[in-house]
């Protein structure tokens, strides 16, 4: 193990933190590779549905989920499997996600395509910068797209988990007929 | 190192209760062309998916729920790694005299004091043949360190698949490893969105606790944060504890015992090469404290 410690944070034994960057973004992998990934033989028509009112209360009803499902990102092939992409939006991040469900209504796969921390962003930075003396703050804020390796406590992904159970429901109830 | 020539795959799936990212690079004329990463990746995945069937808590059916209802009652056979975890768990409770101390699930559950009456690490035993015995009804929890050991074990596999270099992410629980080394970014104490450059990290592990995602009342979050093994109370400190180890199932073990003593030195942490670090959170500033 090398471990290089950053001298703008560790420049004496007990210091005020500064040069800190605000929320990133990261794009794991598109539509097209998520369908190779999940079904690797089928080939997937875009099939969107409209979703009514009574729909989108009942996926609230048994999620949970709030923010609107939108039916516009759902992929079918031949065989009857699917792939549906949602988005879940927690305290600060958006979450694109896909899931693969089987012509049997089981779960082939969930994949993450997108996260965002830019949810309540603009907000959230300026209280940062008030909190701050000293810290060089000219850079226009923008959402950072190179950094890897985070570290920090445990993030849930309970927004997921209801999601998926959103969209499993939405199969149930719109999809499965369709085969 | 031929940094024009590094291809790079990121994937992320929701697992172990959190979002779990796998980066792996390759270059041009690596053994493992960038078309193989996804199969490599896909291991490493399939082998975290196996460690979160056998080692929730919260699922009945895992492996540990069959320990913590069956190895009071006699010898008990386990999979090597759960065997593996025990006594890593079991060798950090000892030298930590107790503060990492995975026997308080009953306190993720919230039962009443008077159902409080279960053993704890120190109360298993190692038989031969991968049995184990408890003298006690146990409720072992092994969420304070399971992220660590599924990291460790996913690097594992992208290395023994010829992966170049890489980095595996269990929702800040990480582990770079390969010939260069890799920036490594912190979330700042109740400014989750915020992160700060630690520094630069080659072959090593970084895990951190707090308490900024989740609060210790709140049902919502049930069984997250630290729980103190003798008061059996949630921390409410508003502090983030990191430890940068070798290995992350000692980093991630060790965060907690980092949260509980409010030590930077600590004699467990020289025994893993481990490098604590407090960030503390006192009316909106923030301070650090590290030990070499």
């Amino acid at each position: 193990m090398l471990w290089k410690p950053s001298s703008i944070v560790f420049l004496t034994g007990a210091s005020v933190i500064s040069g800190a960057s605000l929320a990133h973004a990261k794009i794991y992998i598109s539509v097209d590779q998520v369908q190779k990934i999940l079904f690797p033989s089928s080939q997937f028509t875009l099939k969107p549905i409209l979703i009514d009112q009574a729909l989108q209360a009942s996926l609230k009803k048994v999620s949970g989920v709030h923010y609107p499902f939108r039916g516009e990102h759902i992929w079918r092939d031949q065989a009857g499997n699917f792939l549906v992409i949602d988005e879940v939006v927690g305290k600060h991040e958006m979450i694109r996600y896909a899931v693969g469900i089987t012509n049997a209504g089981t779960i082939q796969g969930i994949e993450i395509l997108e996260y965002r921390e830019s949810y309540g962003y603009e907000v959230a930075a300026q209280q940062w910068r008030q909190q701050f003396v000293g810290k060089t703050a000219n850079d226009p804020l923008k959402l950072n797209r190179d950094i890897q390796n985070i570290s920090g406590a445990t993030l849930s992904s309970k927004h997921i988990t209801d999601g998926v159970k959103r969209v499993m429901h939405f199969y149930q109830v719109a999809l499965k007929g369709a085969n | 190192m031929r940094e024009n020539q590094w291809r790079t795959l990121i994937r992320c799936k929701p697992l172990l209760g959190t979002y779990v990212e796998i980066t792996a690079h390759t270059y041009s004329d690596h053994p493992i062309a960038y078309r193989d990463l996804k199969y490599c990746i896909e291991r490493a995945f399939s082998s975290i998916q196996d460690l979160h069937l056998r080692l929730n808590f919260y699922n009945e059916n895992s492996e540990l729920s069959h320990l913590n209802r069956l190895a009071h009652l006699g010898p008990l056979v386990i999979s090597s790694e759960l065997k593996t975890l025990l006594l890593i768990a079991h060798e950090i409770h000892c030298y930590s005299e107790g503060l990492f101390n995975c026997g308080i699930g009953q306190c993720a559950l919230r039962l009443d004091k008077d159902q409080l009456r279960f053993g704890d690490l120190a109360d298993l035993q190692f038989l031969a043949h991968d049995h184990v015995y408890a003298n006690r009804p146990l409720c072992l929890n092994l969420s304070g360190i399971a992220k660590g050991y599924a990291v460790d074990c996913a690097v594992d596999i992208l290395l023994k698949q010829g992966v170049a270099a890489g980095c595996v992410n269990a929702g800040g629980d990480l582990k770079v490893f390969g010939p260069k080394a890799q920036k490594i970014h912190l979330r700042i104490p109740h400014q989750s969105h915020a992160l700060i450059e630690l520094g630069e990290l080659q072959n090593g592990a970084v895990a951190s606790s707090a308490n900024y995602f989740c609060s210790p009342t709140s049902t919502q979050n049930l069984g997250q944060g630290i729980v103190h093994p003798q008061q059996q109370l949630p921390s409410d400190s508003p502090h983030s504890y990191s430890i940068i180890a070798p290995q992350c199932v000692h980093a991630d073990a060790l965060t907690k015992v980092l949260a509980l003593s409010q030590q930077i030195v600590h004699p467990c942490f020289e025994r893993y090469d481990a490098k604590p670090f407090i960030f503390y959170h006192d009316k909106n500033t923030y301070s650090k404290q590290r030990g070499d």
